[in-house]
């Protein structure tokens, strides 16, 4: 097994040739933020929150979907990326309506954990207000589609982990929206198992438990994990 | 780690799923019912959210097929096609699309049986005259500055046909490359200095080896004839009437990388392109110029015909291949780049059009010699394309190393005896050029150097009097329809600043806050579109800022 020696904000790190960025700065104890990327399902590179800096490079990288390499001088969280992530933030609580003191996961939110980190007491751009729908007609869970940033978790963990592929994502650009089977109502999707992955993977309060009361809906991402892990590794026990 | 893209292994390549898809629903004049789609889903062997995907996601597939397509492409909504629309719209059924390719005629339309109505003859159909005053559509006008014609030698006339095509030399480079090996054909290309034409400016010979040593038994060759950008049409001239031209660069690029499968890959905005391409194919194809044995030769290679179905963005390379894969045009990760990984995973050459038309020329000449002409960074001449709004629009070919004003002063400067205040080169990731930025040579170091992009060699002329404001709510508004949607800098941004531009530009914040939020789609997005259609509106709010914002922020 070759190693890959770089350096991330100044601290060494040595770590498995063809891991991300990420990964190394993960073993290193060292904090990127992320929003589409999932432990256990494929990368996308698509929501830009976790973009690094590297000498020698002169465009940004997406460290979820980089690769290390040897020497490599990283850098994660310049003023400049600092003010990039913010200013993503605004743009999708702009685009959505993100009330988060009558969100089920108030408190629990990637979304609004990652506000509170990158600093974004308000946001700059008008919000869009858009009349979106939610459904309810699962028996258990429901997806409101006002909270959804579109960042396909659960897309991909329904398709790469319970093979169902009950998610997809209509149109595009900024019309883009998420649907289930074919933009029907997600009760109605035989296809669906209910096995909760998806519940799991949403990083909002877009796909929930129903009769979950406001603010206390936790999400179990660490079975998630164990699944994935355990399909790759053929490991089934805890 | 399966991945969603794994749905490819299931149909080998064969037939596109996207092909299948959009001929089952052309085979009816009705939406798909949800049963229909379930059916075809099983058949394509995609899950049926997916189907539902790609069809929301592709113009073509949702979108009546009976409308006219207006042009509100750059040269077409300088010319006035937005009031065209709307007046058209009142008595027939309209859709709008992004460059015809007749920029140089503009206004356009093109009717559902693939009729090109443009110039005089749009606005005279508009204004619900039968019978135009003017009959003749004006010909396209092809001219050549350069010593002698590269790209540009057969494009002024039809060649479409074999005999034609193979009178004008067409397919003898092809046999005498065929007389040397690959490896020889690489090294030509690759001292030939060519540099593709798509855009980038990628040298084409490092992208033929790198594929050619990428380890594996199957390798594909693809012509890019998607020629997004609105204001280029030499892609389709090409196409149109030097199809055996595109067929032989595609066959020495197949040779050279060792691939024996070819597409040219022709939006469905060209159906006239498509439909020559086709049929050139099928006449090679019967002269055994394509087939098993390459002009009697063990070298075989096929050529297909994949139509784009109205996505800008599929003109990017690994878009393209997700298209042809069946799946919605979105942009890939790079690494891997489609040399290493391309379509179904196999390494893969992607090529613009006109740098193919360009690899006969540096057989039959030489890479020396063809080395020798153009600027020490780009080699060769480069086809660039005026609008309507220069007083001789048309093709113009020229060698690299002339300046933007010696085609300027060529062109007559403005239609009409106007001035022209600005120039927009290269479409909508070029660059704007005022007046005394004119004198830099074409050629994409001594642009770079200076940041100006040359993208695929378009040129839209601003003649004064230009609406700056409804310019950029224009750029912004294209932005927001062809963005692929999957990165956030680039599918919200766009949304964010054309809000801004139309609601807000008397606000003193502004131009602040646009400018805030091109920094970041420049920075962040992932991929070139978002990173560099930014580049003319912030020259165009440099330049003009203070036609378009009311408030003294200019
Ligand atoms: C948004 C976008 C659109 C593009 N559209 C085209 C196109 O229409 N035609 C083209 O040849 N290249 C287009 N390109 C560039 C291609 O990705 C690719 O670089 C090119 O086809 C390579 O060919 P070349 O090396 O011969 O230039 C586009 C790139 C981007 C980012
Ligand atoms: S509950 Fe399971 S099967 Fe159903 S949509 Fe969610 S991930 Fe897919
Ligand atoms: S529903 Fe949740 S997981 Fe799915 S795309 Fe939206 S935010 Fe992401
Ligand atoms: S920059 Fe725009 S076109 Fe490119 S990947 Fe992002 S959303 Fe798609
Ligand atoms: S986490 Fe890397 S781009 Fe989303
Ligand atoms: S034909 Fe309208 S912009 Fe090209």
């Amino acid at each position: 097994m070759a190693v890959k020696t770089l350096k991330i904000n100044d601290i060494y790190v040595a770590v498995e040739e063809g891991l991300t960025i990420l990964k190394a700065a993960q073993e290193a104890g060292i904090y990127i933020p992320t929003l589409c990327h999932l432990e256990g399902v494929s990368d996308i590179g698509a929501c830009r929150m976790c973009m690094v800096e590297v000498e020698g490079i002169n465009k940004l990288l997406p460290a979820c979907v980089t690769e290390v390499a040897e020497e490599m001088v990283v850098r994660t969280n310049t003023a400049k990326l600092k003010e990039y992530r913010r200013m993503n933030m605004e743009l999708l609580f702009a685009e959505g309506n993100h009330v988060c003191s009558v969100c089920v996961v108030n408190g629990n939110c990637e979304l609004q954990n990652l506000a509170v980190e990158v600093g974004m007491e308000h946001c700059r751009f008008s919000y869009r207000f858009p009349d979106k729908p939610v459904d309810i007609s699962h028996p258990q869970f429901g997806i409101d589609h006002n909270r959804c940033i579109l960042c396909t978790r659960c897309v991909r963990v329904c398709d790469e982990v319970e093979g169902a592929h009950v998610w997809d994502i209509a149109h595009r650009g900024e019309e883009c929206k998420i649907i289930s089977g074919l933009n029907q109502p997600w009760g109605e999707v035989d296809a669906c198992t209910s096995c909760g992955k998806c519940v799991n993977a949403c990083p909002t309060g877009s796909i929930f438990h129903k009769s979950t009361p406001v603010a206390v809906m936790k999400r179990d991402r660490g079975s998630l994990e164990f699944l994935s892990t355990a399909r790759e590794k053929k490991q089934w026990t805890r | 780690m399966k991945s969603l893209r794994r749905y490819w292994e299931t149909h080998h390549g064969e037939v596109s799923p996207l092909l299948r898809i959009r001929d089952r629903l052309q085979s009816k004049s009705h939406p798909l019912e949800a049963s229909e789609i379930r059916e075809l889903a099983g058949q394509v062997a995609l899950p049926e959210a997916t189907v539902k995907s790609v069809i929301s996601y592709y113009s073509d597939l949702h979108e009546d097929r009976e409308a006219i397509r207006v042009c509100q492409g750059t040269s077409c909504m300088l010319a006035g096609a937005e009031e065209l629309q709307q007046e058209l719209q009142k008595r027939k059924n309209c859709k709008a699309a992004y460059c015809l390719g007749y920029c140089d005629r503009s206004p356009t339309l093109l009717t559902a049986q693939d009729e090109v109505i443009c110039s005089q003859q749009a606005t005279a159909l508009v204004a619900g005259e039968k019978t135009p005053a003017t009959a003749e559509t004006p010909p396209l006008s092809v001219r050549c500055l350069a010593p002698e014609p590269t790209v540009t030698k057969r494009a002024g006339a039809n060649y479409s046909s074999l005999e034609k095509a193979r009178s004008a030399g067409v397919y003898s480079a092809l046999a005498q490359a065929l007389q040397s090996s690959p490896e020889e054909l690489l090294s030509l290309v690759e001292r030939s200095g060519e540099r593709g034409r798509g855009g980038a400016g990628f040298p084409t010979g490092t992208k033929w080896r790198r594929c050619a040593e990428c380890p594996g038994e199957t390798r594909y060759a693809i012509a890019n004839g998607d020629e997004g950008d609105p204001g280029s049409f030499i892609d389709r001239v090409l196409m149109e009437n030097d199809p055996h031209g595109v067929i032989e660069g595609l066959l020495l690029c197949g040779y050279g990388v060792g691939a024996s499968q070819g597409i040219v890959f022709i939006r469905s905005e060209y159906p006239t392109a498509i439909k020559r391409m086709q049929e050139a194919i099928a006449e090679a194809q019967d002269a055994g110029i394509l087939g098993s044995s390459v002009l009697g030769s063990n070298f075989s290679f096929e050529i297909s015909v994949f139509p784009g179905m109205g996505s800008y963005v599929c003109g990017e390379e690994t878009a393209m291949l997700n298209a042809i894969e069946g799946l919605r045009g979105e942009v890939r990760i790079k690494p891997p780049y489609p040399v290493e990984a391309g379509l179904y995973g196999k390494p893969t050459v992607v090529n613009n059009v006109e740098t193919l038309v360009n690899i006969s020329a540096i057989v039959k000449k030489g890479a020396e010699a063809y080395a020798a002409t153009g600027t020490a960074y780009s080699s060769g001449s480069k086809a660039l394309c005026l609008n309507h709004g220069f007083a001789s629009p048309g093709i113009v070919e020229v060698e690299f190393g002339t300046t933007v004003r010696q085609v300027i002063e060529e062109a007559g400067g403005g239609a009409g005896g106007k001035t022209i205040e600005a120039l927009l080169l290269g479409g909508p990731m070029g660059s704007l050029l005022l007046p005394e930025e004119w004198d830099v040579p074409i050629c994409y170091g001594a642009m770079a150097e200076r940041g100006i992009q040359l993208g695929h060699g378009g040129m839209v002329a601003l003649l004064e009097g230009t609406d700056y404001s409804a310019l950029l709510e224009h750029w912004l508004r294209f932005m927001m329809d062809e963005s692929c949607g999957k990165c956030v800098p680039c599918s919200l941004g766009s949304q964010k600043a054309w809000n801004l531009v139309r609601n807000q530009s008397a606000d003193p914040k502004c131009r602040a806050q646009l400018e805030g939020l091109f920094e970041v789609m420049e920075e962040a997005s992932l991929c070139a579109f978002g990173q560099y259609i930014t580049g003319p509106m912030r020259q165009i709010i440099e330049h003009f800022g203070d036609r378009i914002f009311t408030a003294g922020g200019g």
